[in-house]
């Protein structure tokens, strides 16, 4: 079967500094693939490079076999759930979840909303704003309106951050069905690798901006590439 | 609490709620006056034959000779259209460069923005005289060419219009940068991620200014209105010059021609109403949304490229802008100045240049140590009652300043006829040169405080502590801690002030003592009252000088905002 998302040779400098060295990766449909690394390894721009909001990258993108890497972010159609979840403060969750629906019918829009609020397992919260939301429930709304767009992938940055330990089970559940049930594939960057080994298919592990072993966790565990990848696995 | 520390805490609540009284007091004078009976001078106003004369006349007659509406309905009428077109004009212009320097990656972004503000430095009856001037032939031509085409009726509508369209374009050009200024530090600081997910969500940079900065800069863009709206319906000199009449106008007119304070105050009172509906208007829309969005790195930080056509678009737009709004009218002072101004002019100046310089430093003085008492209250005491007074001592920047001073007037003339201070109170507050440095701190008090509150708030309480804990006494901590660090804070404040009183013109109008001439006056009485334009521009020439000068120097003063921890 064909890769969903390939990246080749993607490198990316700010200034001098190189932050991504040569990162290739490939991701199946319905897989999901956690990119694991320490704060400033590269994680979050390589996902920022796939969503299309990093410019002067080199390397190459390729979703469902089309080259999408000077595609504007908003052609790409892949959804993106940010760290602190961004939503509009602006917006009820309703409008949040719908925001990106262009051309649907109001009918529609509120049909596809009720069936998105139902798999997170949110009640119906649908008039309120992101103020007067719990953070789980926010993450979940954000979630959703990225699920909205019916996109063929879906980044997660850092989204067992903030969590406590029974909201972090719950997500690692959505994600999962996400992926068994509806074949979602999805891209998560993490600095834990304990929740990377309890939802990812795939793992790859990220240092100073180069990937230095990419396996199922399984694999992982039995055989880590280098030292760094057994401290990591160990601590 | 001890009893020494209950004494030292009712002294300072007790300081700040005076301030509070003195704010309230015009406000309160008005509502007094409001709900007085009318005079004859309301019915003169508000009915279309308040004599009865045309009554007694024939039926045909009466058709003829009635007027067809009220001279309030009529005032109300161009005000509104005054008000809602330099709104509409100065958010579209503000909002749609600020826009433009916060969405796009450009260079010279700071220095675009500090000339974009400078129209501030003009005052805008400076920018009626000079439009006035820059149009004059052109305005002739034109209504030579109606009169000759359509007859001497459609000439009148003509003018009328002409009128309407210079007012607006003049109070755009003076008032667009309190838009401009306000949108642009919203879109700055607000959070990239939410311009990213909109991005990701299927929006280009329009579509996202509409459907997520735009909303979610509301607030800011919506008080940089409000100052529009309040700066517009309190303009007095611009209207007189270019010769329309307006609420404003009217309440000038009623005092100089029957003095009847009552109409005056009543008419005062529409214009407060405006101010008003405007106030409780934008807080019914905001409802329960939330729109806190401040984060370091801003829109800036995804900052969209642009090909070379569409970058030399922004460069031309922000450069025609102020080509219109700045350089032109300069440029017109400048030539005024240089043509037919002697020398005996410029040693009529000396008395007004004395006038404005004592009064813009003793109020700028005045109110900057009082909004230091206020801000170290709000220090001492963080609370929200104390907040809450702190916000209600600042309500004189909401009233227009000749309502302020048409409220101080009315007070005046009450506690003359009440009061057995009434020699110690017509001293300090009426037409002398102390009430009109009070009136001015009551109009201005927000913009100092405003300065010295956010002076304060960078210095970390730990600060206070650690000199507590050296044994430092809450007076040495304020001279040794709080005033060398808020020197910065202070100048600003300070600087801003003095420019803000050396271009008042309105509230000095009414309150100035009979033997001061301020430099707005001497510019204003030139412009206006003898049209004598070259002269009018030396006076006008150093108002705008000192408004550049100002500004250059807060610009320096506060380049580098800091914490202090």
């Amino acid at each position: 079967m064909s890769a969903l998302l390939s990246l080749t040779d993607i490198s990316k400098k700010y200034g001098s500094q190189e932050v991504l060295c040569s990162v290739s990766l490939e991701l199946k449909q319905g897989e999901v693939h956690a990119v694991v690394g320490e704060s400033g390894c590269g994680k979050t721009t390589l996902l920022r490079i796939v969503a299309g909001l990093v410019e002067g990258a080199s390397g190459a993108v390729y979703l469902e076999g089309k080259d999408i890497t000077h595609c504007p972010p908003e052609k790409r159609r892949i959804g993106l759930v940010f760290q602190d979840y961004a939503l509009f403060p602006h917006l009820t969750v309703e409008k949040n979840i719908t925001y990106g629906m262009r051309g649907s019918s109001a009918g529609e829009k509120q049909e596809k909303v009720q069936s998105l609020l139902e798999t997170m397992h949110l009640p119906s919260i649908t008039k309120r704003y992101s103020h007067e939301l719990s953070g789980g429930q926010q993450q979940r709304v954000a979630l959703a309106r990225a699920l909205a767009l019916d996109p063929t992938l879906l980044l997660l940055d850092e989204p067992f951050s903030n969590l406590d330990p029974i909201r972090r089970q719950k997500l690692r559940g959505v994600l999962r069905d996400l992926a068994d049930t509806q074949g979602m594939t999805s891209l998560i960057v993490t600095h834990d690798i304990g929740d990377a080994f309890k939802v990812a298919d795939y793992i790859s592990i990220l240092r100073d901006g180069k990937v230095v072993q990419t396996d199922t966790p399984a694999n992982i565990v039995a055989a880590p590439a280098c030292e760094y990848v057994t401290q990591l696995v160990e601590a | 609490m001890n009893r020494r520390g209950s004494i030292s805490k009712w002294f300072w609540i007790l300081g700040v709620g005076s301030v509070c009284a003195l704010v309230g007091i015009p406000l309160y004078q008005i509502l007094v006056e409001v709900l007085q009976s009318p005079t004859d001078g309301w019915r003169m106003l508000t009915e279309k034959d308040p004599d009865g004369l045309i009554g007694l006349l024939p039926p045909e007659m009466q058709e003829e000779l009635l007027p067809e509406h009220t001279v309030l309905y009529l005032r109300i009428k161009s005000t509104c259209i005054i008000l809602f077109s330099v709104i509409l004009c100065s958010s579209l212009l503000g909002v749609t460069l600020a826009w433009l320097l916060s969405a796009f990656q450009l260079r010279g972004k700071a220095v675009i923005t500090f000339l974009l503000a400078l129209p501030l430095a003009i005052p805008s009856y400076v920018m009626a005289s000079c439009y006035k001037q820059i149009t004059a032939s052109w305005e002739l031509s034109t209504s030579i060419y109606v009169r000759e085409q359509y007859g001497a009726e459609a000439l009148t509508q003509y003018d009328q219009w002409w009128n309407y369209g210079l007012a607006i374009i003049v109070l755009t050009c003076s008032y667009y940068p309190y838009v401009f200024l306000a949108a642009r530090s919203a879109f700055s600081s607000l959070s990239p991620e939410y311009m990213e997910s909109a991005r990701m969500l299927g929006d280009s940079s329009w579509r996202i200014l509409r459907r997520v900065a735009l909303p979610i800069a509301r607030p800011a863009i919506v008080a940089g209105i409000m100052l529009v709206a309040l700066e517009t319906l309190n303009e007095y000199g611009a209207m007189k010059i270019i010769g329309i009449e307006t609420l404003l106008t009217e309440v000038f007119k009623i005092r100089a021609g029957t003095n009847d304070l009552n109409t005056a105050v009543r008419v005062a009172g529409c214009i407060m109403l405006m101010v008003f509906v405007l106030l409780v208007g934008e807080q019914f829309l905001r409802g329960r949304k939330k729109f806190h969005a401040s984060r370091s790195g801003g829109v800036a930080k995804s900052g969209l490229r642009l090909s070379k056509v569409f970058l030399s678009g922004i460069y031309g737009f922000c450069a025609l802008t102020l080509l219109v709004a700045f350089v032109l009218p300069l440029s017109e002072l400048l030539r005024l100045a240089s043509h037919g101004v002697k020398l005996a002019d410029m040693s009529s100046l000396l008395g007004p240049v004395w006038d404005s310089f004592r009064l813009a430093i003793g109020a700028s003085a005045l109110t900057l140590v009082v909004a230091m008492f206020i801000a170290y209250t709000n220090r001492l005491f963080p609370k929200w009652w104390m907040m809450a007074m702190s916000k209600m001592s600042t309500l004189g920047y909401a009233v227009p300043g000749a309502i302020l001073g048409i409220g101080i007037v009315a007070w005046n003339g009450a506690m003359i006829n009440h009061s057995s201070m009434a020699g110690l109170i017509q001293w300090l507050f009426y037409q002398s040169t102390v009430g009109l440095m009070i009136a001015y701190g009551i109009r201005f008090l927000t913009v100092s405080l405003g300065s010295i509150d956010a002076g304060f708030k960078s210095i970390r309480v730990s600060l206070d502590e650690a000199s507590a804990v050296l044994s430092g006494s809450r007076w040495q901590t304020f001279w040794r801690i709080h005033l060398p660090l808020l020197r910065p804070s202070i100048f600003a404040g300070l600087l801003i002030l003095f420019v803000d009183v050396m271009k008042e013109l309105p509230m000095t109008l009414i309150l100035s003592p009979f033997n001061t001439e301020t430099l707005a006056i001497n510019a204003y009485s030139l412009f206006a009252v003898q049209e004598d334009y070259a002269r009018g521009s030396l006076p006008a020439l150093i108002l705008v000088l000192a408004g550049i000068g100002g500004m250059v120097m807060v610009r320096l003063l506060l380049r580098t905002p800091k914490t202090i921890s």
